[in-house]
C-alpha cells in the first residue's frame, strides 16, 4: 500500500450479478491476496455509496409512491389501480422508475417536452410527470438514494468510491451513470485514479471470450450463434442436442453422462463439468435427486426451497370458520394446524373426527384452559365485526408454535392483527376482502445455494458462469428459455419506446435490446465452455402436455446442420437409430424386470379367533351391526381391516352425496313418523319436512345451509317430502301404528350377538309387527338382491326383535329405558315381516304380501327367502373367522356379486388392498 | 412495390402443405420488404401449431440468409389465438382497466367459481324447484343426479353466452326474447288447452266407465302385455283422476300408445273403439300451447340463469384478478370495440395476419381478427372447411363458410399434395368429391409425395356382427393384419424424416377409432395377440406408483394412519406380508416396517415445507423412482410419478381463494391429496410414457387424428353413428351479409325435446342435417392420414339397415315436400310417419352409411379370403383395392391370453446412473472470515489494554441488531464526531441522545487511544480484504477497522459481545483476525499484530504477529 495522505478509496468492480462477482473475486484472489477491493452488483454498490456519503436508508418509499399513484386524477392506471393494486403499483413502480432512471438526473421528467409523441404515449409519459411532481419528495427508494447521492458534496465522502465497470455489463441507466461518474469524481478529486490492472481484469472477466476451438461445433457456436453470414459446416461431436421425455429425465440423463464423461476421462474432474438450468425449483429438486444416486456432488445449485406461510394459514382458515357455517376442511386445516394450543396428534384427531362428520369433535381429556378456549373459537361464528375482532385477538394470543414454530406464530399474529386494524369501525364485515389481505402465500426459507470446489457445477440460465467448465450440459432448452423472453409493458409498447427515445431523449430499452442482451448471455455462457455441450431438450411437460423446443434451435440447425442421414438435430433416446449418434449417454445393462412382489394369496390365515377381537369391558366379543355382517358378506378382508381399525384415513370436501342425502332424509323420516304421534296429515307434511331437515342439517350437515347448496337442499326436500306423502299413504293403508323408530334392537343370530338401529318398527293389528329399512335409493336393483336371496339386513332386525334379548335403550337418549313396544307383543317369525321402502321411487319391498286387508299401492313382495343365502354365507364366513381365517375375495368379485347376487359390493371400495390382495378369478370356479 | 393484398384466403385440403405456403408467402413478402418480420402476426388453434408455424418461419428467413430478420421475429406476435388475446390483455392493460399481471384460472378453478356463482343465481327456481317435470332425472349411466344434469345445462347455456359475448343484462334480453320468439314460431298454431283436454279427459273417463278394471288381469296373457295393461290403466287413472294433464305431456303421449287389440291378442271390439277415441284425442298433444310454454319457460330460465351466473362469476374473477381462457379472447375483444384508439395503436403495429386453421375459429375470436382486418391491416385465411371438426369446442365452421361465399375471388385453393402416396391420392380424391358433393367443390390435390410399394388401399370387410364380441374380432383383424405387414420384410415405406425408404415398423402404424371405449378394446386385443401398441389410458389415480406416493404421504401426513402403514408394509416396498402385517396391527396396535421409518424421518418438515418439496422428498425416501425402474410397466409408472409431481407444484401455486372455494381449505398434504382425487375424477389420463415408441402402433380417435399423418393407417369403427340428440342449444345467425357486425347477427336456437314426436321431426331434420355435415369433415379427417397405406375397416353387415335407412330418409323427404303443401292449413306431418322418426332418426347413421351412399366394394370372384383383385368403387371412379374378409368371433386362444409385457427394461434413464454416495467433505467455494475456523489447539499470547470504563446500554434490539449498530457507530463516528446527532437517522435505529451520547464518548476515547497508545497515522475503515485460504477457497471480508503505524499496521476488529473473560473469548475470533493479517502481509504491509474492540467492556485484546516461520501454516 502506498504512503500517501489522502482519503483511501475504495476501488469498486462493477459487476452484473452474483455470479460474475464469484468468478472475479476468484480471479483476482488467486494471483494474490488484495484488500481495498469491492466487487459487487449495482444494488451493492448504491449501499456501500449511501454509507460512504452518510445517506440515510429512504424510508417507507413504497406507501408513498402508492399513495401518489392514487393521488393522480384520472391518471391511465386508475381503473386499474383499483380493480388490481398490487400487480398494478408493481408495474408501474417498475415503468415509472425505468423511464426516471433514463432521464436527465438534473430535471427528470419535469420539464420534458412531450409535444411530439402520439397521443397513447403522451398521455402515458404526461401522466408520469404529474406523478413525479406528486412524488417530488419522495421517489421510490433506489431513486431517491442516488438523486441524494448526486446532490452531496464531494467532500462529504468518507471514503471514495472508485468504480470500474465494463459497457453494457450491467446494462446502467442515465441515473446510474450520473452516480458512478460522480463517485469517479469525487475519488479523483481525494486524489485516487482507477487502479489498471483491476481494469483490465474486470474487462477480462467480463469479456465474451469462446473457449473452444473456433472450427469445431461448439466453436462456432461461441462465435457465431445469432450472427449474420457464415456458411454451415456439419455438426462434430462437440455438441449434440438430446431429446428426453421430461424435466425429470433430463436429471437423471445428465447425472448418467456425466458418470460416463468422468469415466472415459480420468483426469476429469466433476467440477469440469457444468450443467446450465433454468431458474425452477423442478430442476434443483430433480437434479438433486439424480445426482444423489450417481454419487455426484453439485455446486451452486439453487437450493432456495419455499416454505408454507403457516401464520397467515391459520389467520386465513380462522376466517373461514368463523363465517358460519364453516366449512369441514377449514375447522380441520385448522385443528390440525401446528400452531394450535394442543399436540399434533390431538389435531390430527380431531381434524379427521371433522373430516368424517363430526362437526364439534372433542379434545382428548385434560389439554388446559388455553385449549378449550381455543376449540371454543374455532367452532363459533360471528355476524358483527366487533366480536370478530375480539375473536381474532383470542385467536392471536393462543397461538402457540412451540420453539420450532415461533416465527410462523408471530406472522399469525401480525396477520390477525392487520385484520383488526381493517374491523376497527366497519359496519360489516366483508370476509371475502379480509381474507384477501391475509391470503397465504409461500414465504422463504431462506437457504443460499451451495458452491464447493469439488462438484459439478451448476450455472443458472440469467446468471452469467460463475467458473469455467470443459463439458457443458444445457437442461430445459425449449421455448421461452435460451434465450429467456422478456416480458410486455401494459406502459410503453416497443413502438412508443422508439418514439420516447427519439422524440424526447430518453433512452428506454427496447425488448429487442433486452432479448439481444439475453442472447449475448447465452452465447457468452456457451463461451465458457471449452470441450463439448450437450443440450437436453424435454419433449413433455410434467402433466404429459408436448413442450415445444427452445426458439434459438432454427439459428443453431442453420449454422449446423444435421447429416443428410439423421431425422434432425435432435437425436431422441428412444430411438434405437439415434442412439448410435449420441455421445456420453450412459447404458444401463440389458436386463428382464423384477417380478413384481406377488401380491394375492387365497386365504389368511391369522390363528386367533377375529370375532373375539373387539370385546367389552368383561371380555365378551362386542356385538357385530347387521351392516358389519353384509362386509364381512362381501368381502371378509374388509370386514377385519375395520376391526383392526385400518380403513383409510381421507379429507374431502363436504358434498352432498347419497350418504349424506340418505342420512338426513332417515333423520327427516324419523322426526315425521315417530313413536306415540298421530299419523301426519298429507298437508302436514311439506311443512313437517322442512323443520324436521332443517333441524337435521344443522346437526349432521351444516355446510348445506350456505346458499349454494339451495338446489340440492330444495331437490332433497321435495324428494323426501314426495317420499313421506307415499309412506303415509302405506302407514294409512295399512292401519299400521309406529311402535318405535331408531330402535336399538340387541339379539343372536348366526351364533353371535348382535346390535343395530332398526329405522322404524310398525305395528299392525294387535299380532302383527313390520320391521322397516329406509333406502335412499330405488327399488330395482334391492328388489333383486331380494329375489336372489341375499338382503341381509332387515331380516337380521327381525332376528334380532326374534330372540327376545331386545335392549331397551332408544338412541335418543341411552337413559330412556323403558319397555319397547315391540317387546310385549306376541313375536314369532310369522307375525314380523320386513319392509324396505325405497324413498327415490317409493316403492315397499316386503318378503311377504301386506299384513291386513288392504291393497298397498307400491308394495312388492318378494317371494322365496330373501336373505337365506346371505345368511348362510355370512354363517361360513363368521365361522372361518371364529378360526382365524379370511377368505380373500377374487378377482372380479364386484361384477360376479352385481350379476349373480344382485349386490353392489361397496366393501370392496374400502381399501385399495381388498382388490390388490384378491385371488386370480380362475380360482373362484374350483 | 405491390402493396399486400387486403384479404387472401386459401383453402387447404389436407396434406397439401399449408404451413409450407404460409412460410413461403411470409418469407417472400419479408425479402421484398413488405412485411417488417417484428410486425407480423400469425396465430392459430393449438400450441402445437404455433410452435410449428414459429419454427418454419424462421428457418425460412434463415434460409434467406436474413438473420436479423429472424431476430426480430421474437418480437411477433406468433402464437395461439388465446396467447395473441392474451398479450393484447397485458400490453393495454391500463386502457382495459385491468390488471398488468392477469393470473389465468386453471380448468379447476374455474370450475369451482362458476359453481358458486350458479348458486347465486335463483332465476332457475322454477326449474329446479320441478327438476323432474323438466325432464332431469338422475343418469344411471354417467352417475350423475338430476341437480348436476341441471347445472350442466346451465353451464352450456353460459358457454354458449360466453362464446359469443353477450353477457350482461342489457345484451342478453332481447337475445333471450328472440328465442322464444323462434320457438314459438316454429310450434305452429296452438289449440284451446282447455278444449282439447276436457275431450281427453272425456274419452278416457269412458273408457274407464266401460271398463274399471286393468285389462291386465283377463288379457295379460304375455308379461308384456301385462306390463302394458297395468301402464295403460295407470296412465287412464292418472288423466281422470288427477290434474296431471294439465302439465305432464309424458302422459299425453303414453295414452297415444294404449294398447289395442291385433293378430295375435283380440281385446273386447268396444275397448278397441275407446281406446281409439282416447288416442284420437291424445293426438292433439300436437298442438297443445303447455308444451310449448313449458320449453319457453324452460330456456328462458336457462339462460337468464346463466347470465346472471355468468355476471357473478365474472365478479368474483375480477375482484381476484383473475381471467380464464375465454377471457383472453372476449376482453381483448372487446377492447378492440369499445377503445378505437387500441385498436387503431395494435393495427398500426401489425404488417400482416396470417390466421391458420380458420374453420376452427369461434364467433369471438372471428370477431377479434376480423376488427383487426376492418382495421387495415392485410389478412392472409388459412383453413379447411373440409376438416372443421372442432365444433364440440366451439368452433363454427359457417363463419369460414360464409367468408369463403363473401369473398369467391379472393380465394385461391392450394392444390397439391404432399402427404400420400400418387396411388393412394386417386382414392383419397374420390372420397372428397363423394364426401363433399357441393358447395364448397371439392379441390382435387395433385399428389407431390413418392410413389410408394405398398398397397394403397385396403379394405376389410366384415359379414356379420355379433354383439357380445364383433367388436373384439374386428380388433383381432385389424391386428392380424398389421401384424402380417410388419412381418413382410418388403413393406416399405419411406421415412418421413430421413425421406429414405425402410422396413415398415409399428410406430409407422395409426389405427384410428371413433370412441375411447374402442381404443380400449382394440388396445387389450391387440397386445393379447402379441403387439405392441400406444394409447391413452385412464387410470393415472389408480395406478400403483402413485397409490404407493399417496399412500406414502398419506402416513407423513399423519402417522396414526394405520391403513395407510399397513398399504406401504404390504405391498411392494414393504417387507411384511399382509397376514404379518395385520397381526401386527391386531397385537400391537401398529405397524413396523423399515419403510416407515424412512418416512418418519421425513416427519420435521412436514408442518411448513412446500407441498411440491414433501412429494420429492417422500419419492426420494421411499426411493420410488429407482423402484418403479425396474417394473414391467416401469416407464408408465415413472411417467405418472413426473405427473404427479407437476401437480404438486399446480397445487402449490393454485390461488387459495379459488380452491377454497371448491372446499379445499389448506396447503399440506391431506388438502393436496383430497383435491387430487377431485383432479382424477376430471382427468385420469395416464400421460404418455416416452418421447417416441417406434415398435408401437399408435390407437387414437378419429378426432385426435387431425394434424397427424402415418404411413399406414387403419380407419376402423366405421360402424359408429352420428346422430343430434333433442333438446339443442345453438347458435344461429340472422344473416352472414355483413361480417363486421357479426355478434349482432346472432341468435340462439333451442330445440326442444317435445313429448310429441310429430314436434320434433323438424328439429331432427335440421339437425340431423347439421350432424351429417360434421360426419362426413370427420370422415374426411379420418381418410387422409395415410402416407402410404390406407386400411379401412368394412362393416358390411350394416348393408341392410342401410338400405332401409335410405329408404326412411327418402319418406321424410317426400313428406316434407307435402308438409309444405298443406303448411296453409295446419302443419302435420304424418302422425304414423311422425312416430317413427323419433325411433328410426335419433340415432343417426354409421359413418359407413355415409361413406356406402357413394362406394361399394367390388369382390373379385376368387373366394379366398385375400382378393387382391377386388376394388372400392368410389363415386363411380373404380379403386383397386386388397380386400380381405374379417374374423366375426375371437379365437379362443386370444380370450385367455395376458397381455405381452415387456421382456427387457429400458437401458437408458435412471437405471444408467451407477449408485454410489456422495462424498461428504466438500470445500466451500468461498468463505466468510467469520467462517474460518482453523480449529488449533495452540494458544498466543495476548495483552489487554483497557480505554474506557465500558458502555452500559440500555437498547430494545437483539444481538445481531444491536452489533450491527454499534459497528456502523464506531465507523462512522470514528472519522466524523459531529454526525452524532445523526445516528439515529443512519442506522434506522431509535436510541436515546443519552445513549447515543455515551456511544460518542467510548468511540471517541478509543480513537485516541489508538492514536496515543498505538501510535496510529492513518485509519482504515470497512476495509474490504480477497484472498484464497489454503484449501482453495475464496476468502473476501471486510475488515472493520486497520491502523497504520510507522512501524507497520495493527488489524482490529470491534466485538459488541458481552463477555467475561477476553483472552479466552479472543480465540472464537483468531482465524478470522489471522486471515486478515495473512492478507494483509500477502500485500506487502508489515502487520504488527491484530485485536479485538470489545466494546461493551472498554478492552482491546491485542496479539503479537506470529513468528515469521509459522505464518500462514
Ligand atoms: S495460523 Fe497458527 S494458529 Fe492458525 S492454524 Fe496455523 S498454526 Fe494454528
Amino acid at each position: 500500500m502506498d504512503d500517501k495522505s489522502q482519503k483511501r478509496a475504495l476501488q469498486y468492480l462493477l459487476v452484473p450479478d452474483s455470479s460474475a462477482g464469484r468468478r472475479l473475486r476468484r480471479i483476482l484472489a488467486t494471483t494474490r491476496a488484495r484488500s481495498g477491493i469491492a466487487i459487487g452488483t449495482w444494488h451493492d454498490l448504491l449501499n456501500r455509496a449511501r454509507e460512504a456519503y452518510f445517506i440515510p436508508a429512504p424510508e417507507d418509499a413504497e406507501t408513498q409512491f402508492e399513495q401518489g399513484l392514487a393521488r393522480v386524477d384520472g391518471a391511465f392506471w386508475q381503473e386499474s389501480l383499483a380493480s388490481a393494486p398490487t400487480e398494478t403499483v408493481r408495474a408501474l413502480r417498475r415503468e415509472f422508475v425505468e423511464a426516471v432512471s433514463a432521464s436527465d438526473p438534473e430535471t427528470a421528467l419535469a420539464e420534458l417536452e412531450l409535444a411530439g409523441l402520439a397521443d397513447r404515449p403522451r398521455r402515458m409519459m404526461g401522466d408520469f410527470k404529474r406523478l413525479y411532481h406528486q412524488l417530488e419528495a419522495g421517489l421510490p427508494a433506489d431513486l431517491e438514494v442516488v438523486r441524494h447521492l448526486l446532490r452531496v458534496g464531494s467532500e462529504e465522502v468518507r471514503q471514495p468510491l472508485c468504480v470500474h465497470r465494463v459497457k453494457e455489463l450491467p446494462r446502467t441507466s442515465r441515473w446510474q451513470d450520473a452516480l458512478i461518474g460522480k463517485l469517479n469524481r469525487d475519488a479523483e478529486m481525494a486524489g485516487v485514479r482507477p487502479e489498471r490492472e483491476l481494469s483490465r481484469a474486470l474487462q477480462a472477466c467480463l469479456e465474451d471470450r469462446p473457449s473452444a476451438d473456433p472450427a469445431s461445433g461448439l466453436g462456432i457456436l461461441q462465435r457465431r450463434l445469432f450472427e449474420p453470414g457464415t456458411a454451415p459446416a456439419p455438426v462434430d461431436e462437440t455438441a449434440q442436442w438430446l431429446r428426453v421425455r421430461d424435466f425429470y429425465q433430463e436429471a437423471e440423463t445428465v447425472a448418467g453422462m456425466t458418470q460416463q464423461l468422468l469415466a472415459h476421462d480420468p483426469p476429469l474432474q466433476p467440477r469440469s463439468i457444468g450443467l446450465l438450468v433454468p431458474d425452477s425449483f423442478e430442476y434443483s429438486v430433480a437434479l438433486e435427486d439424480a445426482f444423489r444416486l450417481g454419487g455426484l456432488a453439485l455446486s451452486g445449485l439453487a437450493s432456495e426451497r419455499w416454505q408454507r406461510d403457516l401464520g397467515s394459514e391459520a389467520v386465513f382458515h380462522f376466517l373461514f370458520c368463523r363465517q358460519r357455517p364453516a366449512p369441514a376442511m377449514a375447522l380441520a386445516v385448522c385443528f390440525s394446524s401446528r400452531l394450535m394450543p394442543w399436540p399434533a396428534e390431538d389435531g390430527a384427531q380431531m381434524a379427521q373426527a371433522v373430516m368424517d362428520g363430526d362437526y364439534s369433535p372433542r379434545l382428548p381429556s385434560r389439554r388446559g384452559e388455553r385449549a378449550n378456549r381455543m376449540r371454543d373459537l374455532l367452532l363459533g361464528g360471528d355476524v358483527e365485526p366487533a366480536t370478530l375482532s375480539q375473536a381474532l385477538a383470542d385467536f392471536a394470543s393462543l397461538l402457540n408454535g412451540g420453539d420450532r414454530f415461533t416465527a410462523h406464530a408471530h406472522r399469525g399474529r401480525e396477520a390477525a392483527e392487520r385484520i383488526r386494524r381493517r374491523l376497527a369501525g366497519a359496519q360489516t364485515i366483508e370476509w371475502a376482502s379480509l381474507r384477501r389481505s391475509v391470503n397465504p402465500e409461500l414465504i422463504s426459507g431462506g437457504a443460499s445455494p451451495n458452491h464447493n470446489l469439488e462438484g459439478v457445477t451448476v450455472w443458472r440460465e440469467g446468471e452469467e458462469s460463475w467458473r469455467p467448465v470443459q463439458h457443458l450440459f444445457v437442461l430445459g432448452f425449449t421455448h421461452g428459455h435460451y434465450p429467456v423472453r422478456p416480458g410486455t409493458s401494459a406502459v410503453f409498447s416497443e413502438p412508443d419506446r422508439l418514439a420516447i427515445r427519439n422524440e424526447i431523449g430518453l433512452r428506454l430499452e427496447l425488448r429487442a435490446e433486452r432479448q439481444a442482451r439475453q442472447r449475448r448471455l447465452f452465447r457468452k455462457q456457451l463461451g465458457a465452455v471449452s470441450g463439448t455441450v450437450t443440450f437436453l431438450v424435454p419433449h413433455r411437460n410434467p402433466d404429459g402436455t408436448p413442450a415445444a423446443p427452445s426458439d434459438s434451435l432454427p439459428f443453431i440447425e442453420r449454422l449446423l446442420p444435421a447429416p443428410a442421414t439423421a431425422p434432425g438435430l435432435i437425436a431422441t433416446l428412444d430411438s434405437a437409430a439415434d442412439r448410435g449418434r449420441i455421445r456420453h449417454v450412459a447404458l444401463a445393462k440389458s436386463c428382464a424386470p423384477s417380478p413384481a412382489r406377488e401380491l394375492y394369496s387365497s386365504s389368511l390365515r391369522l390363528g386367533r379367533d377375529l370375532i373375539a377381537l373387539r370385546t367389552d369391558k368383561a371380555g365378551n366379543p362386542r356385538p357385530e351391526s347387521p351392516s358389519s355382517l353384509e362386509t364381512l358378506l362381501t368381502s371378509p378382508l374388509a370386514w377385519l381391516l375395520r376391526r383392526v381399525q385400518a380403513e383409510p384415513l381421507q379429507w374431502s370436501p363436504e358434498a352432498a352425496n347419497p350418504a349424506v342425502l340418505g342420512n338426513l332424509a332417515h333423520g327427516v323420516f324419523e322426526d315425521l313418523f315417530a313413536p306415540g304421534r298421530k299419523l301426519v296429515a298429507d298437508e302436514e307434511i311439506e311443512g313437517g319436512v322442512e323443520a324436521a331437515l332443517e333441524g337435521r342439517i344443522q346437526q349432521h350437515a351444516p355446510f348445506f345451509r350456505s346458499p349454494h347448496w339451495r338446489v340440492e337442499r330444495r331437490e332433497l326436500a321435495a324428494g323426501a317430502a314426495r317420499a313421506a306423502k307415499a309412506w303415509r299413504r302405506v302407514l294409512d293403508d295399512l292401519g299400521a301404528n309406529v311402535l318405535a323408530s331408531e330402535q336399538w334392537l340387541r339379539g343372536r343370530a348366526l351364533g353371535i350377538s348382535i346390535v343395530g338401529k332398526a329405522d322404524l318398527i310398525l305395528g299392525v293389528g294387535d299380532d302383527y309387527a313390520l320391521i322397516v329399512d329406509y333406502k335412499w335409493s330405488k327399488s330395482y336393483d334391492r328388489r333383486i338382491r331380494m329375489e336372489r336371496g341375499y338382503e341381509s339386513q332387515a331380516s337380521l332386525y327381525r332376528e334380532m326383535a326374534l330372540t327376545g334379548d331386545i335392549q331397551a335403550r332408544r338412541a335418543a337418549g341411552p337413559d330412556q329405558t323403558g319397555d319397547v313396544p315391540l317387546a310385549k307383543r306376541p313375536v314369532s317369525a310369522k307375525s314380523v315381516g320386513i319392509v324396505y321402502f325405497t324413498m327415490r321411487d317409493e316403492v315397499c319391498l316386503s318378503d311377504s304380501e301386506p299384513p291386513g286387508p288392504n291393497q298397498v299401492i307400491g308394495w312388492h313382495a318378494v317371494e322365496g327367502d330373501v336373505a337365506g343365502e346371505a345368511i348362510s354365507k355370512i354363517r361360513d364366513r363368521l365361522e372361518q373367522a371364529r378360526n382365524g381365517e379370511i377368505e380373500m375375495n377374487h378377482q372380479g368379485d364386484r361384477k360376479a356379486f352385481k350379476k349373480e347376487w344382485g349386490v353392489t359390493a361397496f366393501a370392496l371400495d374400502l381399501s385399495p388392498l381388498v382388490e390388490l390382495f384378491a385371488a386370480e378369478a380362475a380360482l373362484r370356479d374350483s | 412495390m405491390t402493396p399486400l393484398q387486403p384479404l387472401s384466403i386459401v383453402p387447404a385440403g389436407a396434406g397439401s402443405g399449408k404451413t409450407f405456403a404460409i412460410q413461403q408467402r411470409l418469407g417472400e413478402w419479408v425479402a421484398a420488404g413488405k412485411v417488417a418480420p417484428e410486425r407480423i402476426m400469425a396465430v392459430t388453434y393449438t400450441e402445437a401449431a404455433a410452435t410449428e408455424l414459429r419454427e418454419r418461419i424462421s428457418t425460412k428467413l434463415l434460409e434467406l440468409g436474413r438473420v436479423d430478420d429472424a431476430l426480430r421475429l421474437s418480437e411477433a406476435y406468433i402464437t395461439t389465438i388465446h396467447g395473441f388475446g392474451l398479450r393484447v390483455l397485458a400490453e393495454f392493460a391500463f386502457d382495459a382497466g385491468a390488471s398488468p399481471q392477469p393470473r389465468l384460472l386453471n380448468d379447476y378453478e374455474q370450475s369451482t367459481l362458476i359453481r358458486r356463482a350458479l348458486a347465486r343465481t335463483d332465476r332457475a327456481d322454477t326449474i329446479s324447484e320441478r327438476l323432474e317435470a323438466f325432464g332431469y332425472s338422475y343418469d344411471f349411466s354417467n352417475n350423475r343426479a338430476a341437480v348436476d344434469i341441471f347445472r350442466d345445462d346451465i353451464l352450456a347455456a353460459i358457454g354458449l353466452l360466453r362464446s359469443i359475448g353477450a353477457v350482461s343484462d342489457g345484451e342478453t334480453g332481447p337475445l333471450i326474447a328472440r328465442t322464444a320468439e323462434s320457438i314459438v314460431e316454429r310450434y305452429g298454431k296452438a289449440a284451446s288447452e282447455q278444449a282439447i283436454r276436457e275431450t281427453v279427459r272425456g274419452a278416457a273417463a269412458a273408457l274407464l266407465r266401460e271398463f274399471p278394471d286393468s285389462m291386465e288381469h283377463a288379457y295379460g296373457a304375455s308379461k308384456a302385455a301385462r306390463e302394458d295393461f297395468i301402464r295403460d290403466f295407470r296412465n287412464l287413472t292418472r288423466a281422470t283422476g288427477t290434474d296431471a294433464l294439465r302439465h305432464d305431456w309424458k302422459l299425453w303421449q303414453a295414452l297415444r300408445t294404449l294398447r289395442t287389440s291385433n293378430t295375435r291378442l283380440k281385446l273386447p271390439e268396444r275397448y278397441d273403439e275407446l281406446a281409439y277415441r282416447v288416442i284420437g284425442a291424445a293426438a292433439r298433444l300436437r298442438a297443445h300451447p303447455g308444451p310449448l310454454e313449458h320449453s319457453i319457460e324452460h330456456v328462458t330460465a336457462l339462460l337468464r340463469a346463466a347470465d346472471e351466473a355468468f355476471l357473478h362469476y365474472d365478479d368474483a374473477k375480477r375482484e381476484a384478478g383473475l381471467v380464464d381462457y375465454d377471457d383472453m379472447i372476449s376482453m381483448a375483444g372487446r377492447l378492440l370495440r369499445t377503445h378505437p384508439t387500441v385498436l387503431d395503436t395494435l393495427a398500426g403495429r401489425i404488417d400482416c395476419m396470417v390466421v391458420d386453421e380458420f374453420q376452427d375459429t369461434n364467433p369471438l375470436q372471428f370477431e377479434l381478427l376480423w376488427k383487426l382486418r376492418d382495421a387495415g391491416v392485410p389478412t392472409l385465411i388459412v383453413g379447411d372447411l373440409k376438416q372443421a371438426i372442432m365444433g364440440f369446442q366451439g368452433a363454427d365452421p359457417r363463419l369460414f363458410g360464409a367468408l369463403i361465399d363473401n369473398h369467391p375471388d379472393e380465394a385461391s385453393p392450394l392444390t397439391q399434395n404432399w402427404r400420400s402416396q400418387p396411388r393412394l391420392m386417386r382414392a383419397v380424391n374420390a372420397f372428397g368429391r363423394a364426401l363433399f358433393p357441393s358447395k364448397p367443390e371439392y379441390t382435387p390435390l395433385k399428389a407431390q409425395a413418392p410413389a410408394s410399394p405398398m398397397e394403397p388401399l385396403e379394405i376389410v370387410w366384415f359379414r356379420k356382427n355379433t354383439r357380445s364380441g364383433g367388436r373384439r374380432a374386428r380388433a383381432y383383424t385389424i391386428g392380424e393384419r398389421i401384424q402380417q405387414l410388419l412381418a413382410d420384410p418388403s413393406q416399405r415405406v419411406i421415412d418421413p424424416k430421413t425421406k429414405r425408404p425402410r422396413r415398415l415398423r409399428g410406430g409407422d402404424i395409426a389405427v384410428l377409432c371413433q370412441t375411447h371405449a374402442a381404443i380400449a378394446t382394440y388396445a387389450t386385443t391387440m397386445r393379447a395377440a402379441g403387439l405392441q401398441v400406444n394409447c391413452a389410458e385412464d387410470g393415472w389415480l389408480e395406478s400403483r406408483s402413485v397409490q404407493l406416493a399417496w399412500y406414502a404421504l398419506s402416513y407423513l401426513a399423519n402417522s396414526a394412519d394405520r391403513h395407510a402403514a399397513l398399504y406401504l408394509a404390504v405391498t411392494e416396498l414393504g417387507s411384511l406380508s399382509l397376514e404379518e402385517g395385520l397381526r401386527q396391527l391386531m397385537e400391537e396396535g401398529r405397524v413396523e416396517d423399515p419403510l416407515l421409518h424412512k418416512l418418519d424421518a421425513l416427519a420435521e418438515g412436514v408442518a411448513d415445507r412446500t407441498i411440491y418439496a414433501l412429494v420429492a422428498d417422500t419419492l426420494a425416501a421411499i426411493k420410488l423412482f429407482d423402484r418403479v425402474s425396474l417394473w414391467p410397466d416401469g416407464e408408465q409408472a415413472r411417467a405418472n410419478l413426473v405427473h404427479l409431481m407437476g401437480l404438486a407444484a399446480e397445487f402449490m401455486n393454485s390461488n387459495r381463494e379459488a380452491l377454497a372455494h371448491g372446499g379445499y381449505h389448506g396447503s399440506g398434504i391431506q388438502t393436496f391429496l383430497a383435491w387430487l382425487r377431485a383432479k382424477a375424477e376430471q382427468d385420469d389420463r395416464q400421460p404418455e410414457k416416452k418421447v417416441l415408441d417406434e415398435d408401437a402402433i399408435v390407437l387414437r380417435t378419429w378426432h385426435s387424428s387431425k394434424g397427424l399423418e402415418w404411413p399406414v393407417v387403419a380407419v376402423c369403427q366405421l360402424d359408429h353413428k352420428f346422430g343430434a340428440r333433442l333438446p339443442e342449444l345453438a347458435l344461429g345467425y340472422g344473416s352472414f351479409g355483413d361480417l363486421s357486425r357479426l355478434l349482432e347477427q346472432i341468435r340462439i336456437v333451442y330445440w326442444p325435446n317435445y313429448a310429441c314426436p310429430e314436434q320434433n321431426v323438424a328439429a331432427r331434420i335440421a339437425l340431423r342435417a347439421v350432424a351429417e355435415t360434421e360426419a362426413r369433415r370427420l370422415l374426411y379427417v379420418a381418410l387422409t392420414r395415410a402416407r402410404d397405406c390406407l386400411i379401412l375397416e368394412w362393416p358390411e353387415y350394416l348393408e341392410k339397415q342401410w338400405e332401409e335407412e335410405a329408404d326412411v330418409l327418402q319418406q321424410i323427404a317426400e313428406a316434407l315436400v307435402l308438409d309444405k303443401e298443406q303448411e296453409a292449413q295446419e302443419r302435420t306431418v304424418a302422425g304414423d310417419l311422425g312416430m317413427r322418426l323419433t325411433q328410426e332418426i335419433p340415432a343417426g347413421s354409421s359413418f359407413w352409411s355415409l361413406l356406402r351412399n357413394h362406394c361399394w366394394l367390388e369382390r373379385g370372384n376368387s373366394r379366398s379370403s385375400d382378393e387382391r383383385d377386388a376394388a372400392l368403387v368410389v363415386d363411380g371412379e373404380k379403386i383397386p383395392c386388397v380386400a380381405s374378409e374379417g374374423h366375426i368371433d375371437l379365437p379362443e386362444e386370444i380370450r385367455a391370453a395376458d397381455p405381452e409385457k415387456p421382456r427387457e427394461l429400458p437401458v437408458t434413464g435412471r437405471r444408467a446412473i451407477r449408485p454410489a454416495s456422495v462424498p461428504t467433505e466438500l470445500t466451500p467455494d468461498s468463505r466468510k472470515p467469520s467462517e474460518i475456523d482453523e480449529g488449533c489447539a495452540a494458544t498466543f499470547k495476548v495483552r489487554h489494554e483497557r480505554y474506557s470504563g465500558g458502555l452500559i446500554l440500555n437498547l430494545d434490539l437483539g444481538g445481531a441488531e444491536l452489533g450491527t449498530f454499534l459497528h456502523r457507530c464506531f465507523e462512522v463516528l470514528g472519522s466524523r464526531t459531529d454526525l452524532a446527532p445523526r445516528m439515529p437517522e443512519l442506522t434506522g435505529v431509535e436510541a436515546t441522545p443519552a445513549a447515543i451520547a455515551a456511544i460518542g464518548t467510548a468511540v471517541e476515547r478509543f480513537e485516541s487511544w489508538l492514536a496515543r497508545d498505538m501510535g496510529s497515522r492513518e485509519v482504515l475503515r470497512e476495509w474490504p480484504l480477497l484472498m484464497l485460504d489454503r484449501n482453495g477457497s475464496v476468502i473476501s471480508g471486510t475488515a472493520d477497522l486497520i491502523a497504520r503505524t510507522a512501524s507497520g499496521v495493527w488489524v482490529i476488529d470491534h466485538k459488541s459481545d458481552n463477555i467475561d473473560n477476553p483472552a479466552e473469548a479472543f480465540q472464537k475470533y483468531r482465524g478470522q483476525l489471522d486471515a486478515y493479517a495473512t492478507a494483509l502481509t500477502a500485500q506487502d504491509m508489515h502487520v504488527l499484530g491484530v485485536g479485538i474492540n470489545w466494546i461493551r467492556l472498554g478492552v482491546v485484546t491485542l496479539r503479537d504477529a506470529a513468528p515469521a516461520g509459522r505464518k500462514g501454516s
